[in-house]
C-alpha cells in the first residue's frame, strides 16, 4: 500500500542522528516486545498473519509518533488476534490498529510446479506502475522505472499474495539495479545505483 | 545524556525516585531530572499485561523470553561480522566463498539464525562503496551485526539513503570522491546484506584477531570505512 511506511526518497526528516552510547533497548518493555514476537512468531505466521502488513496499517500520524518497538507491539496484538492466540477483549484498550478479523484457515500448500524465470541476468526490466492498496514490498520510488536484473534468487514466497490470503504463489525473486539518475533525475549522482529485490509479478520487460 | 543499565531497568518499575537501591549515580553526570515517573508508562503497562496474559495462556515460556533477550543484548553483535570480515581479509579462499554463498560462509564461523537465512555480502573496492538500508521498515542482518541502531531505523535514514546516499555518508564523516560509485541495497525481501569493507593500509602486519578489532558496525553497514590501525575511525559514529 502507498502508506507512510514507504519512505524512500521522502524529504523533511532532517539529519541522521547517530547515538554512539545507545543501549540495545532504551526501556525494558522494548526487550519484552522483541521476546514476545519471537516466542509467538511461528504460530502467527502459520495462521497467515503478517506483522509487516499490520505495521503498515498503523494510522500515519501514530506511525510517525510512536517509538519503534511500539510498532512491533501494535502489530503483535493485531496478528495475535488474527491467529486466534488472544481475543480482541484480551488485547485491552488502546490499540492503534483496528481489531482485525480472525483469519480463515490458510490455503492448502501451493502444489503448482515452480515457475521458470521470465528474466535473465542483464535483462532490462521495468517495475510495473501498480499501486496496490494491500501489503507489497515494491517501494513507490521504483514504480514505472527501468532497471537491469542484477541477481536471481530462485523462487520465493510472494508477500503480496500471502498478505491477501491467496497462498504463497512462489515465484522468481530478483535484485534489480536502477541507476540513480533513472530514479531521481538530474540530482542523482551519475555513478550511483540503487538495488531493490522485486518479485517477477512486480516486473515487465523494458 | 547517557543512561546506565540500572536506570533503564528502572523504566518499568513502580517506585518513587528515592527507592532505587540499585541505581548508581556515580558513573554518570546528571541532575535528578531523568524521566522516572511514579508509574510505568502506558506502553510498558500494556506490554506487561500482554506478557502476563500470554504466559497464563501457555502461549509463551518465560524462560524462553529471557533467553531471547539475553541472546540479543549480550551474545549477538557486530563482533560477529567483524570476525567474518577479518577472515575474508586474511583468507582469499574464504573471501571467495563469502562472495559466492554468504549464508554458508558465515555459518562456517557459527553465525546463523533469524534475519540471516539469506545473506549476501557486497564488497567495497577502490571504485565501489556499498550502503545498506531498509526503506520500508528496518531489515538488518541480525546474526552478524546484532539488532540495528536507532539511526538505521530512523525515518531520516530510511528516506535519504536511497536518494542522497553521499550526503548521508558525509554526515557520518566520510566524503566519497566522484570516481567512487555508490551502490545502495534496499532490503525489500528476505535477503540481508553485509558490506565487506576494504582492508585499511597499514594493517599488513596484524593477525586476524587484531584485524577484527578494527572493523566497526558502521563500516559493515556502509556509512564508514575501516580506519587504519592507530588512526581515528574514518566516518561512522560507533563501534
Amino acid at each position: 500500500m502507498n502508506g507512510i511506511h514507504d519512505m524512500g526518497g521522502m524529504h523533511g526528516f532532517g539529519p541522521v542522528r547517530p547515538d554512539p552510547g545507545e543501549p540495545i533497548f532504551h526501556a525494558r518493555w522494548e526487550a519484552r516486545v522483541l521476546a514476545l514476537n519471537f516466542a509467538t512468531g511461528a504460530a502467527r505466521r502459520r495462521a497467515g498473519a503478517s506483522g509487516r502488513r499490520q505495521i503498515e496499517r498503523i494510522p500515519p500520524a501514530d506511525y510517525l509518533r510512536i517509538p519503534y518497538y511500539q510498532k512491533w507491539f501494535e502489530a503483535l496484538l493485531a496478528t495475535s488476534i488474527e491467529a486466534g492466540l488472544i481475543t480482541a477483549a484480551e488485547a485491552g484498550p488502546g490499540m492503534l490498529l483496528p481489531v482485525p478479523p480472525r483469519l480463515p484457515p490458510a490455503p492448502p500448500r501451493d502444489t503448482a510446479p515452480p515457475r521458470t524465470p521470465a528474466f535473465a541476468l542483464g535483462d532490462r526490466v521495468r517495475a510495473r506502475n501498480i499501486h496496490p492498496d494491500y501489503h507489497t514490498r515494491m517501494p513507490r520510488y521504483v514504480r514505472g522505472h527501468a532497471g537491469v536484473i542484477a541477481a536471481h534468487h530462485g523462487n520465493a514466497v510472494f508477500d503480496d499474495s500471502r498478505a491477501r490470503g491467496r497462498g504463497d504463489d512462489r515465484q522468481p525473486l530478483y535484485t534489480v539495479r536502477f541507476t540513480a539518475t533513472e530514479l531521481w533525475g538530474a540530482q542523482g549522482h551519475p555513478a550511483d545505483s540503487i538495488h531493490v529485490e522485486l518479485w517477477e509479478d512486480h516486473l515487465e520487460p523494458a | 545524556m547517557l543512561r546506565s543499565a540500572s536506570e533503564q531497568r528502572g523504566d518499568a518499575a513502580v517506585t518513587a525516585h528515592g527507592d532505587h537501591d540499585d541505581h548508581d549515580h556515580d558513573d554518570h553526570d546528571h541532575a535528578h531530572d531523568h524521566d522516572h515517573s511514579d508509574v510505568p508508562s502506558d506502553i510498558a503497562l500494556r506490554v506487561k499485561a500482554l506478557e502476563s496474559l500470554m504466559i497464563e495462556k501457555g502461549l509463551v515460556d518465560p524462560a524462553a523470553l529471557d533467553a531471547t533477550i539475553d541472546h540479543y543484548e549480550r551474545q549477538v553483535g557486530p563482533r560477529n561480522g567483524a570476525r567474518v570480515v577479518a577472515r575474508a581479509w586474511t583468507d582469499p579462499a574464504y573471501r571467495a566463498r563469502l562472495l559466492s554463498d554468504a549464508t554458508a560462509a558465515i555459518a562456517e564461523l557459527g553465525y546463523s539464525g533469524a534475519e540471516g537465512g539469506h545473506m549476501v555480502v557486497v564488497e567495497n573496492t577502490p571504485g565501489v562503496h556499498n550502503l545498506v538500508v531498509c526503506t520500508l521498515c528496518s531489515c538488518y542482518p541480525w546474526p552478524v551485526l546484532g539488532l540495528p541502531p536507532a539511526w538505521y531505523k530512523s525515518y531520516a535514514y530510511r528516506a535519504r539513503a536511497v536518494i542522497e546516499p553521499r550526503a548521508v555518508i558525509a554526515e557520518f564523516g566520510l566524503t566519497l570522491p566522484d570516481d567512487v560509485a555508490v551502490r545502495v541495497w534496499d532490503s525489500t525481501a528476505e535477503i540481508r546484506y553485509l558490506v565487506l569493507p576494504e582492508r585499511p593500509a597499514g594493517s599488513e602486519g596484524l593477525d586476524e584477531a587484531a584485524l577484527a578489532e578494527l572493523v566497526t558496525r558502521d563500516a559493515m553497514v556502509g556509512v564508514a570505512r575501516v580506519a587504519p590501525p592507530g588512526v581515528a575511525e574514518t566516518g561512522g559514529a560507533a563501534p
